[in-house]
């Protein structure tokens, strides 16, 4: 059943592994671009550094006009990637068949309805998770190689840069995958299958977005404190985000500026300020910061999360084939 | 390898929304018999197939093959289906499709697989999805037979042929079937080309059985009267009465042959008057019903 499945997905895997290769040329080329880049201007250290120093200001502005705008382009065109694998390799793999009746050649052979559907799926799948997981190296190549310089300035949680490194292409791409063979198998039609695939991820992306939006809030934080003014230096983000900011008292409860906002208006220097906070009673300022240390562990959850409704899709998908008549 | 019956039918049923396709139908197919199941369009040719290959459930009663009910685990052991559409993988050459059957089968016999194909002339290289129609049924056939089966079902395998493919394809059919000792059933609702084909007779109308028998034997259980359509008919087990329209009737009657009154002559029946009375009545029945 293996080699039957290899077969009839030869040309498509052959085609895929093909436009691998010349993604990951293509996106090696580009990261030896920025490499001489960098060389020629001498930034190596901005490359590095979390907030820029003075010598850093113009060599990363040239390099932004240069390449800002084309990494994201980049990234944007690799987010897209899952569904496409979803639509070409997911959405017609059964649907295909049962649309084509070459079905009933398959399971009046001495294979069972189970088998046929496990070992089609992963020649589908697995390959489909090799593709993404070598890109995405290759992507994460290019993205590290500009480091604080590209866009790895707005830290590991920026929404892009979130969704197209780590595990969590991989997650969307398996579960783009499973949707198209799940719906392929339900419909029986090819046409539908590929365009339900695509409207199911849209939306599926969608929720995924706003729902992690909420849960990340849950993740662990560190409270970074400063003065009440908000004088202080930026906190280190370590490739983190700022989750919230606000002030707080000297028994440690955390307030608002809508006392003190009156105050100030009316305060004419720095001076004159630092007094409306401390008649207010506010002692300090915070920042929460959502660590680039949580990144991998966002990660897992956002893959988890698509997998896991991925594996679910697959049992509704053996369920189909078994209990149904074909 | 099994001492069971090919094909055992026990109140078989299948319920579509429409209504039923296959309804209280109870069979046995004898081994080593050419068994024709011929019946009208929508007679549940096509269904009683799909549930003996186990591609459908039925609502109701069961179906054994050698003993084994189809349950999604793949074809029952020693059987081979060969499906209305001939389907095939047409991106597959003819030999990566002998290779398939290879691969999901275990029984497979790769060199029996190959010579069938050679015997019709098919090249091997050559693209499934570029062969005539005939070709790809022969390659069809050699997938089916590769198998080393005991039992093979073809549902309307003559339906898109020529006439010197369909003569072929029975011709390799039967000579495999005789010497290795296949039991196969065909269906079909051009009832003239299984005569000389086949010697048992399964015959399904409006999803029912009609009749059930050899077909040696059926023939000579029946007879065919003519005679004037002013007068009773003189023998009793009439199946169906035709009127000629010329001022007499023709008969088939389940009936030795009679004392005949004037006016009356006898005839043994063809294959072809026996199945199309019985699905003359069979429709007949539906309509009453």
């Amino acid at each position: 059943m293996i080699w039957v499945a290899w077969r009839l997905n030869r040309a498509q895997l052959l085609t895929l592994a093909a436009c691998t290769l010349a993604g990951v040329a293509f996106l090696l080329y580009v990261r030896s671009g920025m490499l001489s880049f960098i060389a020629a201007h001498n930034m190596a250290g901005c490359v590095r550094e979390a907030t820029h120093s003075e010598g850093c200001i113009a060599p990363t502005r040239a390099f932004g006009a240069e390449y800002s705008d084309f990494t994201k382009y980049v990234q944007a065109a690799f987010a897209t990637l899952p569904v496409i694998l979803g639509v070409f390799c997911g959405g017609p793999l059964f649907a295909r068949e049962l649309e084509q009746g070459t079905h009933v050649l398959a399971l009046t052979q001495s294979v069972s309805r189970t088998r046929w559907f496990v070992v089609k799926a992963a020649v589908a799948v697995l390959p489909a998770i090799t593709v993404m997981a070598v890109l995405t190296v290759a992507l994460w190549s290019v993205i590290s190689a500009a480091g604080n310089a590209g866009v790895l300035q707005q830290g590991l949680f920026e929404q892009l840069t979130f969704d197209t490194s780590g595990l969590a292409p991989v997650g969307y791409t398996v579960f783009a995958v499973v949707v198209g063979i799940v719906l392929g198998i339900a419909g029986r039609h090819t046409v539908t299958a590929m365009a339900g695939t695509l409207v199911a991820f849209a939306v599926a992306r969608f929720a995924g977005e706003t729902a992690r939006a909420w849960w990340i809030g849950l993740l662990p934080t560190d409270r970074v404190l400063g003065p009440a003014d908000g004088s202080g230096a930026q906190p280190d983000l370590h490739g983190g985000t700022v989750i919230g900011t606000g002030l707080l008292k000297a028994d440690g409860s955390t307030t608002s500026l809508d006392g003190v906002q009156s105050c100030l208006q009316q305060a004419g220097d720095d001076a004159a300020a630092k007094a409306c906070y401390a008649k207010a009673g506010i002692t300090q300022s915070y920042t929460d910061v959502l660590s680039g240390d949580q990144f991998w562990t966002a990660q897992l959850i956002e893959t988890l999360l698509f997998g896991g409704i991925a594996v679910c899709l697959l049992a509704v998908g053996v369920w189909l084939l078994r209990k149904r008549s074909l | 390898m099994s001492r069971d019956e090919p094909l055992v039918a026990e109140g078989l049923g299948k319920r579509y929304t429409r209504g039923w396709a296959l309804e209280h139908c109870s069979l046995r197919v004898p081994a080593h018999r050419v068994v024709a199941l011929v019946g009208p369009n929508g007679a549940g040719k096509t269904t009683l197939m799909s549930l003996a290959t186990g591609m459908l459930r039925p609502t109701a009663g069961r179906v054994r093959i050698f003993g084994a009910e189809p349950d999604g685990r793949g074809t029952p052991a020693g059987m081979a289906f060969l499906g209305q559409q001939k389907s095939l993988y047409a991106g597959l050459s003819v030999a990566d499709t002998l290779r398939m059957g290879r691969h999901l089968n275990p029984t497979w016999d790769q060199p029996y697989a190959q010579q069938l194909v050679a015997d019709a002339n098919v090249p091997l290289r050559a693209k499934v999805g570029t062969l005539s129609g005939g070709q790809r049924t022969r390659v069809a056939v050699a997938v089916a037979l590769g198998k080393r089966p005991q039992l093979i079902l073809l549902d309307e395998p003559l339906a898109d042929l020529d006439p010197l493919a369909r003569q072929d394809t029975v011709h390799t059919l039967m000579r495999e079937a005789a010497q290795h000792g296949i039991t196969v059933v065909l269906s079909s609702h051009v009832v003239a080309e299984l005569q000389g084909v086949c010697d048992y007779l399964v015959l399904l109308g409006s999803g029912r059985v009609q009749l059930v028998g050899g077909l040696d034997e059926l023939l000579a259980e029946h007879i065919v009267l003519t005679g004037p359509d002013n007068h009773a008919v003189p023998v009793g087990g009439v199946v169906d009465v035709q009127d000629l329209r010329n001022g007499f009737v023709r008969v088939l009657a389940r009936s030795g042959v009679p004392h005949l009154p004037h006016g009356w002559t006898t005839d043994r029946p063809s294959v072809e008057d026996l199945v199309l009375a019985y699905m003359r009545t069979g429709t007949r029945q539906a309509v009453a019903a």
